[in-house]
């Protein structure tokens, strides 16, 4: 690869940025060669009704048609004759329109951006927007890439883009969907990685979700013995093990220790010191392969996983459906389509308000029996056998319990409900075997143990005392989260405000046993209840294993500094614990130099899960990375991995905020991305023009996602109540990197302007084909155009007000034929005979299965109509909102500031 | 009038029918002036009267009866008791000495009235259901229960308890699940704990917020409604929740017993009506299928190499749960009483089940005890189903929150009463100083009180110094006033007034009004009454003395000389029941648990004359060719090789056959046609026994032996031992009688004895 910087030339640096220039040739291909506007205006005969056509650049030439009148579109016709006429974008207060933007164009949206962008609308842009780094063309490139390559992963290259979907080939070191160094050459002494500025960290998601044309994680046996390991360092066996003596010694790729080798795992060693059973040894061939350990790493016997629904069945969760919608998912994620635990697992469910409810579930029952267990302040379980049951041997009482389940508490309506109470049954219930925990909370838990008081207070907000929202100051809390992840529980936490619920405390608990929290403020049943549904499902089904340990180590001169990320650490130097761990959840390890390492060796990491399987199997699970050694800057930022860059920098803010300022942070974020840019600009680069703004090809998109991470909820200015503050921190803190990715810069795209092959699988590569990304900025967007927004975590439906009539019928069915008419929640498309129709409802299935934890679900922000068009506005990171520059603003003052350090 | 025809008018014994006009002549004739009384005794041509009695003015609110003195013409009557004139109602006006009012009679001594009052609500009845079993016991229980369900009154309320290592109290009222409140095993609960997790306060959203001042207390039976209801209202829900009852849902490790939370369970129950329905008639029945192992009340811990305490370890106080548990359970008995509600327990486990450490509550609250090994045993489900025996109108026969006051004369005093029921500590001019059974008081409650419910009540006589030769026979008048709540939903008071005369104490009459077989049983239950507290030998001791200066009194002898020593007939067979009774397992606890020594003086303390005469001294009966079946000595001469014996404890009906008999039963000659005869020998003590279950409560266990079988040791423990090992010569005792190898004394050796010390006796 040749190509490695993009950069930026100002001619007056007084009056900032004016202009660009590519530093290669290639590199100004990369970016012309993919005709930006093209994606919005590229025409197609068959299907221009959805396009904003030459015919509508002047509005005011066109007839006025009254909204109720249907547009002249036919689809027989429409298809059959390429003629665009058919479309016509119809709006009474045209006039106004048209006096706000005197200079409607059709080929420049730009114009049409001047009438509704927020900002800037005086002073025009002394930098081309489409000339700076953009995520969307990296992305899209990327994909590109890898729709028709493979990823093989003992070549060194830096791995794809986070959001990149892609098949990577295990060759000994790990698929980088299950981690991925922050350098891929690693700087060979501290000083040198000292002067790139840069971190050393190893972003690990170890039960990422293989695509299944990956190869599946063999899964190995070693008796007894347990797999063959270390004696000096405890290392498992990995490819990297070099064999000795013939074969009877191996020699530690971490600590150079050479082992001799047991008798059951003897072999014959070749003239070029390999085994000769290397073939058929899988942990001697792949980076990532799982061990069944015997009764030394038990910390008791391990048996298929226990699952608690724990339901809010108080005033406020009644008030919301949750018992019904909580029924709903627990059917779904038990006998539902995608559903389905393995043989042996167990469940129970427990309904809660200020009392607790307990079930019989026996199947020797023909009714579930209901007990109330008042003494919150001292619960007990009030039974055992009948309290966890199969659910397929139970079935019948189950479903029949989940039936009745909204009924029972229809008329009680007990407010209050005694979560505190709820940990501590869950936790004598689970407390010898280790599970999960499904709870759902509707309201500040203001009765039994652990009460929390109203303590989100406005007036801390931006002061000192800010910090101490992000916290618990109720040791009950962090009590039961170190509990948990000792014993080996899990808490999911499904949260339904209407206020403040003091999501710092009472998930203080998810955030210690390697769970996570749904957050579902400003919750409405109709249109929040599926995607409810949808993540309830995920989050008992996804791939998870309990009892977790995770201890990572790594070859001689390095060292594990510290963990980032949701589990419970309770010494330096003790392994991380996971009450539970899933395919959504990743910790970011950190490393620091008690040594130098040798440039001819390569750096070896390894993470090794000890966990127990779903099925009741304890396992350890394998990873090995290998990254080449280098004592050059300019090597180092070459092989960067700007995601999981990005990701150790994020973890590492979010890490601050109980313990720093708001204010602190961002200014941290800033001068970070100053020092590694200037660093780079003296160490590693070209000498170039002082004037120019050079930003490495590895890190080009940084400064924008740095940007955008300050634009985040967790870290932004402004006013925002703190409990969505601490959700998005400790999102933050788990996340992987693709919904990290997309969470900070969200996937765009037009609905209107449907390429004729999107929303279908591309016959000539076999891959599901995705329109064309928009760049997050309302400039970009077409006036009469309908958007989708997914940042991963949710997905609007962006409508300009001016939409076509036939658009909506195209999309809603014949019946809706303007905006007014949709149903405002709205959460999916319907299923309406029409190609675009069928279309959307493909792409939306298909970014459903890209999706982590969270469920796809669409929420309408039609323009002037709903507010979360107030969402929207705040997802355009490539604006100015949130209290943070505009982009272009942003490289500027951030271009300002390298020369500034570079200067002193 | 004979003792028995006085028993069947009035439902009462005396042990003296004349008494000594004198408190030192009173005190000489050793048995005390006492009476067991029945005081809702069933009786065909009881006078039941639908109006208000007429009473004295307070304090003494006697009730006007057939001894008072009329002055009809001045509409005045004159108290017997307080000798105070009271003005007859206006409605009495026109009686006349040929027309008086029903209670005016002379047969009148006893008469019901039944008030207007009406009773606030139907009887409760609430089960406490033990779920630590095996399936097939639970089973029974719950299909006997259920099947009790259909003898109560349909208006009856019912709740539902459960309790294993936690215990349930049902919702009756929730009609879309089986819904339970659970109360931890091993905590104390205070009534107001109870009724605050069962929301049964008021409904204040937080504990610590003070009531509104003001405003009425809120309406209880609303809130507990939800979990007593009447039967017709709930029966299927509840005969739902008692199938699908589970045994306990926890695991029982193989060298622990399941926990078991009986005293919690109870706790709860009791807390449970405290509140809803103070001073109603209740009835909490515990089924316990074991012992009480976990919280308070427990009786034994849950590992099984503790064993259950022993009437050893409880003299030696080794019992470590012993004083606790009895503390327990005496706490909520008080509870219990208080309020009016009774306490049944009902055991079925081959094990003991604390009925020791629980008898307080059945003992106090006048509940019914059954001890059976399982709750599958005919033993259980029978006498479950007496306890609803109905009245000939269809009532159930039970009384609630009865009162029983006592009034007397000036001569007289109460010393006390000896049965199931607890002091109301009511102090009036006929309380006496002495003290006999529960004493100080003039009224006593039974919470729980049946047809056959008999009280003993003690007497003294208070004149002092010797009388003036009377002019007319002096008489001492005493009145039972019960006051109770009948099935029916109305309060009845029956009233039953005694005179007895009072003579000088060398008067004959009196010695001649010696009723023995009262008198036997009275002293029974002082005995019994004194070894609740007192050592066993101290007891013995006392009945010996008793007895002997009770023999210097009456017999005829001379001085020093044991063969001269006659007791007249009314006194004869005195002797012999106190021989029985210091041998019976009531004073006697060797080879009885301390459950069952709880529940048989439990029943002792209930029946009547005749019943309790049956515990102390057990009927024999033979049967064999050319007789006719006929009463034998309790003695081991009786036993005989041709001759069937139906031996009847009360707790045991127990058939004999001797030996000849039981080889020609084994040969099947019953079954050849030529010997009808003995066919018919073998169905008549089966025929008779049948006869002896009809009405007994509770059912007696059935025993069918033969000579030498392993259970004959229920007859020979009875025995008098005239023929043991040591008796007869070489040759081993009498020609035809069994041997019975014990070190006891027999009746013989025991009335020789007594003869020598009646005829030296200084004192």
């Amino acid at each position: 690869m040749t190509m490695q910087y993009s950069t930026i030339t100002p001619d007056d640096v007084s009056s900032g940025l004016s202009g660009m220039t590519l530093e290669s040739a290639e590199a100004a291909s990369q970016q012309s060669g993919v005709p930006r506007q093209g994606h919005h205006r590229m025409k197609r005969p068959a299907r221009v009704f959805h396009n904003i056509d030459a015919q509508s650049s002047d509005p005011l030439s066109q007839p006025i048609i009254p909204h109720d009148t249907p547009a002249p579109y036919d689809a027989a016709g429409a298809v059959a004759a390429s003629a665009p006429t058919a479309f016509v974008p119809v709006m009474p207060d045209m006039a106004v329109a048209a006096a706000m933007a005197p200079a409607i164009a059709p080929s420049k949206h730009t114009e049409y951006n001047s009438t509704i962008r927020p900002v800037g609308a005086g002073a025009g842009p002394r930098v081309d927007p489409d000339q700076i780094p953009s995520v969307v063309t990296v992305r899209e490139l990327n994909q590109k890439y890898y729709t028709t390559h493979m990823y093989p992963t003992m070549e060194k290259l830096c791995p794809p883009v986070a959001t990149t979907e892609y098949c990577a080939v295990d060759q000994g070191s790990s698929n980088p969907k299950f981690g991925r160094l922050t350098l891929c050459s690693v700087p060979a002494s501290a000083d040198l990685l000292a002067t790139t500025h840069l971190p050393l960290g190893l972003v690990l998601q170890p039960f990422a979700k293989l695509r299944p044309d990956e190869q599946e994680i063999p899964v190995l046996d070693f008796g007894d013995n347990g797999p063959p390991r270390c004696n000096r360092c405890r290392a498992y066996i990995n490819p990297f093990m070099q064999f000795a003596e013939g074969g009877t010694k191996f020699i530690c790729n971490m600590c150079q220790f050479a082992n001799p080798v047991r008798g059951d795992y003897y072999s014959p060693v070749d003239a070029s010191t390999r085994r000769i059973d290397r073939d058929q040894r899988p942990e001697l061939n792949l980076g990532t392969v799982e061990f069944v350990v015997p009764k030394e790493y038990w910390k008791v016997a391990p048996e298929p996983m226990k699952y608690i629904f724990a339901v809010d069945v108080s005033a406020d969760a009644v008030n919301k459906s949750l018992p019904h919608l909580t029924a709903q998912a627990i059917r779904r994620a038990l006998y539902g389509p995608d559903g389905g635990l393995p043989e042996g697992c167990r469940i129970a469910i427990i309904t809660y308000d200020r009392t607790l409810h307990f079930y019989n579930l026996s199947s020797k029952l023909s009714q579930a029996q209901m007990m109330v267990v008042t003494e919150v302040d001292e619960s007990f379980l009030p039974l055992m056998d009948g309290l966890f049951v199969d659910p397929e041997e139970s079935r019948f009482v189950i479903e029949d319990l989940l039936d009745r389940l909204e009924v029972l508490f229809e008329d009680l309506k007990v407010p209050e409900p005694a979560f505190g109470a709820v940990l501590d049954i869950a936790f004598q219930a689970l407390s010898a075997s280790g599970g999960k925990v499904i709870a759902t909370l509707s309201a500040l838990t203001t009765w039994g143990p652990g009460r929390l008081a109203f303590r989100d207070d406005p007036r801390q907000y931006h002061t000192e005392k800010e910090k101490v929202l992000f916290s618990s100051e109720n040791s009950y809390y962090k009590n039961w989260g170190h509990k948990y992840a000792t014993a080996g529980i899990g808490l999911d936490l499904f949260v339904f405000p209407s206020t403040y619920v003091d999501l710092a405390s009472v998930g203080m608990v998810c955030e210690l046993s390697g769970g996570e929290i749904f957050y579902y403020p400003n919750f409405v049943p109709q249109r929040d209840g599926r995607r409810m549904i949808g993540e309830m499902s995920t989050a008992v089904n996804r791939e998870t294993g309990y009892q977790g340990q995770l201890k990572v180590r790594c070859s001689n001169g390095l060292q594990v500094t510290a963990y980032y990320g949701n589990f419970y650490h309770s010494r330096p130097a003790s392994d991380i614990e996971l009450g539970t761990i899933d395919e959504h959840k990743s910790i970011v390890v950190m490393f620091k130099y008690d040594g130098k390492l040798d440039a001819k060796l390569d750096a070896h990491f390894q993470s090794a899960l000890l966990y127990t399987t779903k099925a009741g199997q304890r396992r350890i699970r394998c990873h090995n990375f290998v990254a080449g050694v280098t004592t050059q800057v300019k090597e180092i930022v070459k092989f960067c991995d700007e995601d999981a860059l990005l990701a150790v920098m994020a973890k590492e803010a979010v890490q601050r905020m109980t313990s720093d300022q708001l204010k602190d942070i961002r200014a941290g974020i800033n001068d970070k991305c100053v020092q590694i840019l200037a660093s780079y600009r003296k160490h590693g680069a070209t000498t170039s023009s002082p004037g120019q703004l050079i930003l490495p090809e590895a890190l080009k998109e940084l400064t924008v996602f740095l940007l955008c991470l300050i634009k985040t909820k967790a870290l932004r200015g402004g006013n925002v109540n703190s409990d969505v503050r601490v959700f998005s921190m400790r999102l933050l803190k788990s996340m992987p990197l693709d919904d990290m990715s997309l969470y900070l810069y969200p996937r765009i795209f037009g609905l209107h302007n449907l390429q004729d092959g999107d929303g279908f699988v591309d016959e000539a590569t076999g891959q599901f084909k995705m329109p064309a990304y928009v760049r997050a900025s309302i400039s970009r967007f077409d006036e009469g155009g309908a958007y989708l927004i997914d940042n991963g975590q949710a997905c609007f439906l962006w409508i300009h007000r001016r939409v076509n009539p036939n658009l909506l019928k195209d999309l809603f069915g014949p019946s809706i034929g303007k905006l007014e008419a949709l149903d405002p929640y709205l959460n999916e498309f319907p299923d309406v005979d029409s190609p675009l129709s069928r279309q959307v409802r493909n792409i939306v299935t298909y970014l459903q299965d890209l999706r982590g934890s969270k469920a796809m679900s669409i929420q309408l922000a039609r323009q002037e109509l709903d507010g979360a068009e107030y969402e929207v506005a705040a997802m355009m990171v490539e604006d100015r909102n949130n209290e943070a520059m505009n982009y272009v603003d942003y490289l500027c003052h951030v271009h300002k500031h390298i020369q500034l350090v570079n200067v002193n | 009038m004979d003792f028995e025809e006085i028993e069947e008018l009035d439902g009462v014994r005396f042990s003296w029918n004349v008494f000594p006009s004198t408190r030192l002549e009173a005190s000489r004739t050793v048995v005390p002036i006492a009476a067991l009384y029945t005081p809702i005794k069933e009786r065909p041509d009881l006078p039941v009267l639908q109006y208000e009695p007429v009473t004295c003015r307070a304090p003494c609110r006697a009730v006007l009866n057939p001894y008072c003195q009329l002055d009809i013409r001045a509409k005045l009557w004159i108290c017997p008791f307080c000798l105070s004139r009271n003005q007859l109602p206006a409605h009495y006006k026109d009686i006349s000495p040929q027309s008086l009012p029903h209670e005016l009679l002379p047969k009148s001594t006893t008469i019901e009235y039944v008030l207007a009052r009406p009773v606030q609500s139907p009887p409760i009845f609430v089960f406490v259901v033990d779920t630590c079993q095996t399936d097939e016991n639970l089973q029974a229980l719950k299909d006997s229960i259920i099947v009790s369900l259909s003898l109560l009154p349909p208006t009856a309320l019912v709740g539902l308890v459960t309790f294993g290592t936690t215990a349930h109290v049902h919702e009756l009222g929730y009609a879309e699940c089986t819904k339970s409140y659970v109360f931890r095993g091993n905590k104390e609960y205070t009534a107001k704990q109870v009724q605050e997790m069962l929301g049964l306060l008021a409904p204040s959203l937080r504990p610590q917020q003070p009531a509104a001042p003001g405003r009425p207390a809120p309406q209880m039976f609303g809130a507990a409604a939800r979990f007593l209801l009447p039967l017709q209202q709930c029966e299927f829900q509840l005969t739902n929740i008692l199938e699908q009852l589970q045994t306990d849902p926890w695991p029982v490790a193989n060298d622990k017993r399941p926990l078991r939370s009986t005293g919690v369970a109870l706790a709860v129950a009791i807390g449970l009506l405290e509140t809803s329905f103070p001073n109603t008639g209740a009835r909490i029945m515990l089924f316990a299928g074991g012992p009480g192992t976990e919280g308070p009340g427990m009786v034994v811990g849950p590992e099984l190499r503790e064993a259950i305490r022993s009437h050893h370890d409880i003299e030696r106080d080794n019992a470590k749960h012993y004083k606790k548990a009895l503390k327990y359970y005496e706490g909520l008995a008080k509870r219990a009483s208080t309020n009016g509600h009774v306490v049944d327990i009902y055991a079925g486990c081959y094990d003991q089940i604390g009925m020791l450490e629980m008898k307080a509550l059945p003992n106090m609250t006048g509940g019914t005890m059954i001890l059976t090994d399982a709750f599958t045993t005919s033993i259980f489900k029978q006498s479950f189903q007496r306890v609803f025996n109905k009245d000939p109108l269809g009532y159930l026969q039970m009384g609630f929150n009865a009162t029983l006051e006592v009034l007397t004369t000036k001569e007289l005093k109460v010393s006390g009463l000896i049965g199931h029921a607890v002091s109301m500590n009511k102090k009036s001019a006929s309380v006496g100083e002495t003290e006999i059974g529960i004493g100080n008081t003039c009224a006593w409650k039974m919470c729980g009180i049946t047809p056959n419910s008999s009280y003993a009540t003690y007497f003294e006589v208070v004149t002092q110094g010797a009388p003036a030769v009377p002019q007319t026979p002096q008489r001492g008048l005493i009145q039972y006033l019960t006051f109770y709540q009948h099935s029916s939903g109305t309060y009845h008071l029956r009233v039953t007034t005694l005179a007895r005369n009072l003579t000088a104490g060398g008067d004959p009459a009196i010695a001649q009004s010696f009723d023995q077989e009262a008198a036997a049983v009275l002293m029974a239950r002082i005995a019994v009454f004194k070894a609740e507290v007192d050592d066993g030998p101290d007891v013995l001791r006392w009945t010996d003395r008793m007895l002997i200066r009770l023999c210097q009194k009456f017999a005829d002898y001379r001085k020093d000389d044991p063969t001269s020593f006659r007791l007249s007939q009314n006194f004869s067979l005195y002797p012999q029941f106190m021989f029985h009774l210091r041998r019976s397992q009531f004073l006697q606890v060797f080879n009885n648990s301390p459950d069952e020594t709880a529940f048989y003086r439990h029943v002792l303390n209930r029946e009547d004359v005749t019943n309790s005469l049956i515990m102390i001294q057990p009927t024999l009966i033979s049967f064999t060719f050319d007789q006719p079946p006929h009463p034998v000595l309790l003695d081991s001469v009786s036993i005989k090789p041709d001759h069937i014996l139906l031996l009847d404890t009360f707790f045991h009906i127990l058939i004999f056959h001797g030996e000849t008999i039981a080889q020609w039963r084994k040969a099947g000659y019953q079954d050849q046609a030529e010997y009808q005869s003995f066919r018919d020998l073998l169905a008549a003590p089966r025929n008779e026994a049948a006869e002896l279950l009809l009405d007994r409560f509770p059912l007696p266990r059935f025993i069918d032996t033969d000579a030498g079988g392993s259970q004959a040791r229920f007859l020979l423990s009875k025995l008098n031992p005239s023929t043991t090992h040591q008796s007869g010569g070489a040759y081993g005792g009498a020609v035809g009688s069994a041997v019975v190898l014990t070190d006891d004394v027999s009746l013989q050796t025991f009335m020789g004895h007594l003869q020598k010390l009646a005829v030296t006796g200084t004192s």
